[in-house]
């Protein structure tokens, strides 16, 4: 038995991943408050380096140095000798890309196509800080333009407390937030210094999960510093609400959906290498078609096991990798036979930063998949490579140009029709 | 007023609030790690020109170079400064080179601060104004901020001479050379002169908003 799909199942997947949500672009607010450079937490924005990831786990304090026999700062202490507080270390209006982009997609069964467009990619405001002379804080992002669509809607809004000292703290927080909130060393971060993420993380399996996704649920965080940064160990855990069947997300109160549960581990190791594991497990409501072109709507387990690692050499060269695995339920007709979808992704990628602020890319994913069972078509894979430059164009780091090219090509694991797609992008990122 | 004329109003107001805090926003994005500081490293001996590109490459990486070249310290200052630097997450620095950034700071300190502070305490001047000279000598204003002009690390110090009194300044000012380990804003050096921070604070009083 054969699954029927629409032939045009992979140029839905590849338009999907214009527009997801991102995980959250260079935040220009913070640099401001402390009068430092993008640098200073970012290699190249929006790429964290450990001193931006600690930051957000410090819940956006800075993290002080951490001298051989020196006691720590606690966060109280950094809360009190924050800045003043200002609209303007706290807002970000325009963190904006304007892209041109040329896109050639062929699929078997459908005409091939070709476009071209100029366009406003994002246009992204953030607000985050901290409420003074405590230890809350607070984030949210409002997205105006994703994918060149306008539309406006609120992808972040939480709000919570950290604690401990800048050595050993903790934070909970709660609120709609990226699934992948502890973000993970920078092979597991959702962005890189090309303009699209690995595929792992945004291309949506046959049961509609993405990792890269904001729902509304709760976190907690607990971080560990040793003497100057050179190890740092840190553990998150995060109960969401999870997706719809059609793989929007759910904001409020569900009665369908089971609770989801995240989990990472992430370990860093001067100077800016490191190691992340994470672990999801979700179910959820997910819309089919049976062979005869009939809707059904099962409730699978779905599960997520990855491991991701870099290492940087020389404060040079950035070697990053990752492996994701999937197992999520799978009926090919309602009450009919069962199936398990089964995924074994990886990528591997290479930044050299020539100077600072410069540096080309490339990178190449793998995603082998196979739905099991009498209505599997096989294992199926999806490949993409990817080259690239980018390029800081102002002392403070935060302009940014980049080009890059990715030829993308495979089969998809349901209908196995073979898709191709070549895009190459230029753009311009605005940090305001 | 009809419907359309309320939206217009509405929509013109939204776009001109977004416009003033937008152009607020990219004003201290763009006048931000502007330096102005600018060294004639013609006048330094080669190995301290080779020593300004570590500290520039290094420090530069967070800093704009005003922030590091405007403070005043003494060397065991200095070496502090630079441990604590090298403590920092992302901060890349070894020992070799925290030597080197070391050396070359000590001898930017001896040499154009020295020649700097000289003129800042001629007889000349009027004592608000060797304070004024020594306030931006310190680089005081690489935090603070007078009429919108400096950083904002620090409070704005606009109208604290409306805000404090000429001994509650002068509290503040000895109070920062206790040297809390936790505090941000940095001692002033140890050989200043109880008639520089007079100056200091005369200058801090005129300071009316």
């Amino acid at each position: 038995m054969r699954l029927r799909v629409r032939p045009n199942f992979l140029l839905v997947g590849f338009g999907l991943l214009l527009l997801l949500p991102k995980e959250s672009e260079a935040v220009p607010q913070f640099s401001r408050r402390y009068n430092i450079k993008c640098s200073a937490c970012h290699t190249i924005a929006p790429v964290l380096n450990e001193q931006g990831w600690m930051f957000k786990r410090l819940g956006f304090h800075l993290p002080p140095a951490l001298e051989e026999g020196k006691v720590a700062a606690l966060i109280s202490e950094l809360v009190k000798n924050e800045p003043e507080w200002k609209l303007t270390n706290n807002v970000s209006v325009a963190v904006a890309d304007f892209s041109y982009s040329a896109e050639r997609t062929t699929a078997v069964g459908t005409p091939p196509s070709s476009t071209s467009a100029f366009q406003v990619a994002q246009w992204n405001d953030y607000f985050g800080g901290w409420i003074p002379d405590t230890n809350f804080f607070y984030f949210a992002e409002f997205d105006i333009v994703t994918g060149g669509v306008t539309s406006p809607a609120l992808m972040n809004a939480n709000f919570g407390y950290s604690g401990g000292n800048a050595r050993s703290s903790w934070y909970i927080d709660g609120g709609r937030e990226h699934l992948q909130i502890g973000e993970g060393t920078r092979a597991a971060q959702i962005y890189s210094l090309l303009p699209n993420s690995p595929l792992l993380f945004e291309n949506p399996s046959p049961t509609t999960f993405v990792i890269d996704q904001s729902p509304v649920g709760i976190d907690v965080g607990y971080t560990w510093a040793s003497s100057s940064y050179k190890r740092v160990f840190a553990a998150t855990a995060k109960v969401t609400n999870g997706d719809y069947a059609d793989g929007t997300e759910i904001t409020g109160p569900s009665n369908r959906n089971s609770k989801d549960v995240w989990l990472d581990l992430d370990y860093w190791y001067a100077p800016e290498s490191g190691i992340t594991f994470l672990d999801y497990y979700g179910k959820k409501d997910q819309a089919n078609t049976d062979p005869s072109g009939n809707q059904f709507t099962f409730h699978p387990n779905i599960r997520r096991q990855g491991i991701f690692g870099n290492y940087m050499y020389d404060n040079k060269l950035d070697l990053t990798a990752g492996y994701l695995h999937s197992h999520d339920d799978w009926e090919f007709a309602a009450a009919g036979p069962s199936g398990i979808f089964l995924g074994n992704d990886y990528y591997v990628a290479l930044d050299y930063y020539i100077e600072r602020g410069v540096a080309i890319s490339a990178r190449f994913d793998r995603l082998n998949q196979q739905i099991t069972g009498t209505g599997g078509v096989g294992k199926q894979n999806m490949h993409d490579w990817t080259i690239g430059a980018s390029k800081t164009l102002t002392p403070s780091g935060n302009i940014i140009g980049r080009i890059a090219y990715s030829n993308q090509s495979g089969r998809d694991p349901v209908a196995a029709i073979k898709a191709t797609d070549k895009l190459f992008q230029a753009d311009i990122a605005f940090n305001f | 007023m009809p419907k359309y004329k309320t939206r217009n109003f509405a929509g013109l107001a939204m776009a001109g609030l977004l416009w003033i805090s937008g152009a607020e926003v990219a004003r201290a994005q763009f006048t931000q790690n502007k330096d102005k500081i600018k060294i004639d490293l013609s006048t330094y001996p080669p190995e301290m020109r080779k020593a300004y590109g570590v500290f520039s490459i290094r420090c530069g990486e967070c800093h704009g170079s005003d922030t590091s070249l405007k403070p005043s310290f003494a060397p065991a200052q200095w070496t502090t400064e630079v441990k604590r630097m090298q403590a920092m997450a992302s901060s890349h620095i070894n020992d070799e080179q925290a030597k080197t950034i070391l050396d070359f700071l000590n001898y930017d300190e001896s040499h154009r601060k020295a020649q700097l502070k000289s003129t800042a305490s001629s007889p000349a001047s009027n004592s608000a104004s060797r304070g004024s000279q020594l306030y931006a000598a310190q680089g005081c204003d690489t935090c603070h901020s007078i009429a919108s002009k400096g950083g904002s690390a620090g409070p704005s110090l606009t109208d604290v001479g409306a805000r404090l009194s000429r001994d509650q300044l002068l509290k503040v000012i000895h109070g920062m050379n206790t040297s809390d380990p936790k505090s941000a804003m940095p001692p002033l050096p140890p050989e200043t002169t109880d008639q520089q921070i007079n100056d200091l604070v005369d200058f801090l009083v005129t300071l009316k908003g």
